[in-house]
């Protein structure tokens, strides 16, 4: 598969949390490219520093030491207000307990993302915010609060959030580790069905051995570096 | 961005025991800011009306030039002589903005009932404008303060042989006289009875006074006069010294027809600088050197602006303490607000909106927040007003012979003013407690959950 | 003018001459008033006040404490009286229904103060001490610091000069109770007055007294025809003199 410029790429990024006299590596120089149409796992144990990583190509986080490209862009260049609209155009973000807006309903969950930034017309607002929910199979549960969902309902609303806005990457940090296995396998299913006809980017992390055996490549990292580049091609 | 206000106005419904206590702190203050300005406001309408027609000063007030300080000391030198009080009273009454003029003269001198005598400070003044005073509709809520402690108002005594009205202190407790209605009783003079039961009864019983003083020629001039009433005049000094009698009495007394200053009385009060900045140029034209002071004046009025002056001190005062409680509250919820959606302002952050977009939310919260508790406290403000109006509540100020209405009359401006206040203070205390959180950076707002 | 003044002249008191201060103020008091058995005389005032000159005239009769003034002039002042009883002063007009007491305070106030001052019976009021030797216009004279012996009196101090040959006194300054000079007063004794017993005196003949502190107000009163006389007591009871 010929490899067109990457989504993102991570260059020898170093990240190291200071916890008062002490200084924690959680990154000690990765670099790893992902491109589009890809479905990555981000595969590690705990405090190996998968959602540093995340957070670092999401750019919600600044490494100390290396580069983060997005569409060859340094996101360091960028100011915090163009940071703000390069993650609003183009990185979906999923998180382990959803981070749903409790006071909105799931349409409204769905749409916040189209409230900033976007040129977007009223009625394609709503549009786009329907295909999401309808894509996430929400359809009949869009005027109901995140409070009334069960937790695999609310990750699809989640995911609904994050590709509303038509990212081209989807970062998702252990989408499934606050469900049941059963719900797990089909939040995995539902993201594997967007990668292949939505031709949706994911990045996502987890720990879940079963959930592994359904992606096309794997990033192994260990105590912040990665465990040889696996790699391999996109589902 | 779209939606900001559907989102504060949703967060508010979140901690609603908070909210409704920070609201209620707000609404509080804001009834509380606008009552106390209203109480302000109606004390400024009574002390006014109290000084410019109880205590004689006019809206404004015609002195020769320098009167103000030296007619008692130089009365010859510093007083208005009957040319100028003719041209001054002939400029006034062309100007349609003044409703009546009053001729005064001041002056000291001594009161004696035969036995002893005390100094006295005291007012001439033309029986017939007091008359109008008294009855003007504009002092109706001051009828009880103006009604002497005992006998007739002076104005109704007018015609008979020289009447005069002295202080309770005066005439009361200093000269021993308890009623001014009884018949002349013969009183021994000579120091050595005075002390005598028999000699109080009948100084007490007896209406006429000795007054005598320097007249503006230098000489002692002395008359009797007949007392008709004693009054009350909310001054320490007054309440000792006070006396007032027709401005005719008090011109043969001093033996002149010269008066100390010529009062007008407006329709409205707001008037009174221009009015005064007319006359000015018109009395200049023509020659006339007179210095003219509103009653707003500290010189001429102390007693005006120095209970504005105190009642100021002490609304802004409990003022700030009010709008300290609105902050706090408001600092204090949203400081917690913050707290609690830590995490939630990571993820708003994470899907794209601003800094400035964020903190709009927030503002836009406390906007409502402030707004919804602001009408509340809008209501509860007109229903105290309306209800301290409907029952007629009345109280006696220290020092006063009287009671006087409780008058809260908040302006216009004290009803915006208190609301933009409160609004910017809720709006500032949400920005100090927002502003350092939105800049944190975003993985370490979504990682961290509030305590 | 004021009225009170000119009773100025009741001054009383008297004795034998003796170097001690209070022999002296007796002494120079009895030039300028009261006597044992009375006294009559009459007194023009002409007060300048800022420019203004006013003028009236009094017939004085005093005997011992006590002090009776009635307005000769001008016309519309006539039948005014003042009373003198010890240190009260009575103020009777006709017409009034009562007569009007002045106090030691209110004499402060005003021309009232002239008649005050040359009323003092300094010998009676004033403790005095001999506080140093000056000459007044080339008269070698002592100066006495006088201090009052009550309240009841207008001035806490008075300076006074008192001539060493003629024993009278010549010069006056009435100080304030912060101490500075308020008013100030000379005096001339170009009259003789004949006693009962055949002896004859120098009486008092012009006072002029200056405020010190006002701009420049002069008070000048001119005693004439002094001439011993008995007055019975009745004649200084304000019951009497209130008609």
């Amino acid at each position: 598969m010929a490899m067109s410029q990457a989504l993102i790429r991570l260059e020898d990024v170093h990240r190291i949390y200071r916890l008062g006299e002490t200084e924690v590596p959680a990154l000690r120089g990765i670099t790893l490219e992902l491109h589009a149409g890809e479905f990555t796992a981000l595969v590690g144990p705990s405090g190996s520093g998968k959602s540093t990583l995340l957070n670092l190509a999401g750019c919600i986080d600044e490494p100390d030491r290396g580069r983060v490209l997005v569409e060859g862009v340094d996101a360091a260049t960028l100011a915090d207000d163009a940071r703000s609209r390069l993650r609003n155009r183009k990185i979906g973000f999923i998180f382990q307990s959803f981070n749903l807006v409790p006071v909105l309903d799931v349409y409204e969950n769905v749409e916040l993302p189209l409230l900033v930034h976007s040129h977007l017309s009223k009625v394609e607002r709503r549009e786009r915010v329907h295909r999401a929910i309808d894509d996430v199979g929400l359809h009949d549960y869009a005027r109901h609060p995140p409070d009334k969902l069960s937790g695999g309902q609310r990750q699809r609303v989640a995911i609904a959030r994050a590709l509303v806005t038509q990212p081209i990457l989807v970062l998702a940090d252990e989408p499934t580790a606050n469900l049941d296995s059963e719900t797990a396998r089909r939040i995995v299913d539902l993201m594997v069905e967007l990668n292949q006809k939505r031709n949706v980017t994911f990045l996502f992390s987890t720990h879940d051995e079963k959930l592994m055996a359904r992606v096309g490549r794997h990033v192994r990292i260990r105590d912040g570096r990665l465990d040889g580049a696996a790699s391999g091609a996109a589902a | 961005m779209t939606g900001g206000w559907k989102l504060a106005l949703r967060n508010l419904s979140r901690n609603r025991r908070r909210n409704l206590v920070t609201g209620a702190a707000i609404a509080l203050g804001y009834a509380g800011l606008v009552l106390l300005g209203g109480y302000a406001n109606g004390n400024e309408g009574l002390i006014r009306l109290s000084s410019v027609y109880l205590q004689h000063s006019g809206h404004l007030a015609v002195y020769a030039r320098g009167g103000l300080g030296k007619a008692q000391t130089k009365p010859a030198a510093y007083t208005l002589d009957a040319a100028a009080q003719e041209e001054i009273l002939a400029a006034l009454r062309a100007d349609p903005r003044v409703e009546f003029c009053g001729r005064y003269l001041l002056g000291t001198g001594i009161a004696g009932n035969g036995c002893k005598t005390f100094p006295f400070r005291g007012l001439g003044i033309e029986l017939d404008v007091e008359r109008r005073i008294l009855s003007h509709p504009q002092l109706e809520p001051l009828r009880d303060v103006a009604r002497p402690r005992a006998g007739r108002p002076l104005p109704d005594a007018a015609g008979e042989e020289s009447p005069v009205a002295l202080s309770v202190g005066l005439g009361g407790a200093r000269l021993g006289k308890a009623a001014v209605t009884g018949r002349e009783a013969a009183v021994a003079p000579g120091a050595l009875e005075c002390e005598a039961p028999d000699v109080k009864a009948r100084i007490a019983a007896d209406p006429w006074v000795q007054l005598a003083v320097q007249t503006h020629e230098g000489s002692f001039g002395a008359m009797d006069a007949r007392l008709v009433s004693l009054f009350q005049a909310g001054t320490v000094d007054g309440d000792q010294a006070g006396l007032v009698a027709g401005l005719d009495l008090f011109q043969r007394l001093y033996d002149t027809d010269r008066v100390t200053y010529v009062a007008a009385y407006l329709h409205d009060h707001r008037d009174t600088a221009a009015v005064a900045r007319d006359l000015s140029q018109k009395l200049a034209a023509a020659g006339l050197e007179v210095s003219i002071y509103p009653y707003d004046d500290p010189k001429a009025n102390p007693y005006y602006v120095g209970t504005m002056e105190t009642i100021g001190a002490v609304v802004t005062f409990i003022g700030l303490l009010l709008a300290n409680v609105v902050a706090l509250s408001v600092l204090n919820a949203m400081t917690l607000a913050v707290l609690e959606r830590t995490r939630e302002i990571g993820t708003l952050r994470s899907l794209g909106f601003t800094r400035r977009q964020l903190l709009g939310v927030f503002l836009r919260e406390a906007a409502t927040l402030a707004g919804l508790s602001i009408a509340a406290g809008l209501v509860l403000a007109l229903a105290v007003s309306a209800g301290v109006r409907a029952a007629k509540v009345r109280f006696q100020p220290p020092g006063v012979g009287g009671t006087i209405p409780l008058v809260i009359a908040p302006s216009a401006g004290m009803w915006v003013g208190a609301a933009a206040l409160l609004l910017v203070l809720a709006l500032g205390a949400t920005w100090v407690a927002v502003r350092r959180r939105v800049r944190e950076r975003v993985a370490k707002l979504i990682v961290e959950v509030a305590a | 003018m004021n009225a009170v003044l000119l009773v100025g002249s009741l001054l009383l008191a008297g004795a034998a001459a003796a170097p001690d201060a209070g022999t002296l103020l007796r002494d120079s008091d009895r030039a300028r008033g009261g006597l044992e058995r009375g006294v009559t005389w009459t007194v023009a005032v002409v007060a300048t006040d800022e420019g203004s000159v006013s003028k009236s005239s009094w017939l004085i009769r005093a005997r011992g404490n006590d002090g009776l003034a009635e307005a000769l002039g001008p016309p519309r002042r006539k039948g005014e009286v003042i009373l003198f009883n010890n240190r009260s002063i009575w103020w009777v007009k006709p017409g009034l229904r009562r007569p009007i007491s002045i106090s030691a305070r209110q004499r402060l106030q005003g021309e009232a103060a002239n008649g005050d001052i040359s009323s003092t019976n300094y010998a009676r009021d004033y403790e005095g001490t001999i506080a140093g030797e000056e000459d007044v216009n080339g008269e070698p004279s002592w100066r006495l610091d006088l201090k009052a012996r009550s309240k009841d009196v207008t001035y806490d101090r008075i300076r006074y000069w008192i001539s060493k040959k003629r024993r009278l006194g010549v010069k006056a300054e009435f100080l304030t109770v912060g101490g500075d000079v308020f008013k100030a007063a000379t005096f001339e004794y170009g009259n003789r007055v004949r006693l009962a017993g055949g002896e004859e005196i120098d009486f008092v003949s012009r006072m002029i007294i200056r405020d010190a502190m006002g701009a420049g107000n002069v008070t000048v009163l001119e005693f004439q025809a002094p001439r011993a006389e008995t007055h019975a007591a009745s004649v200084f009871n304000v019951n009497n003199v209130v008609r």
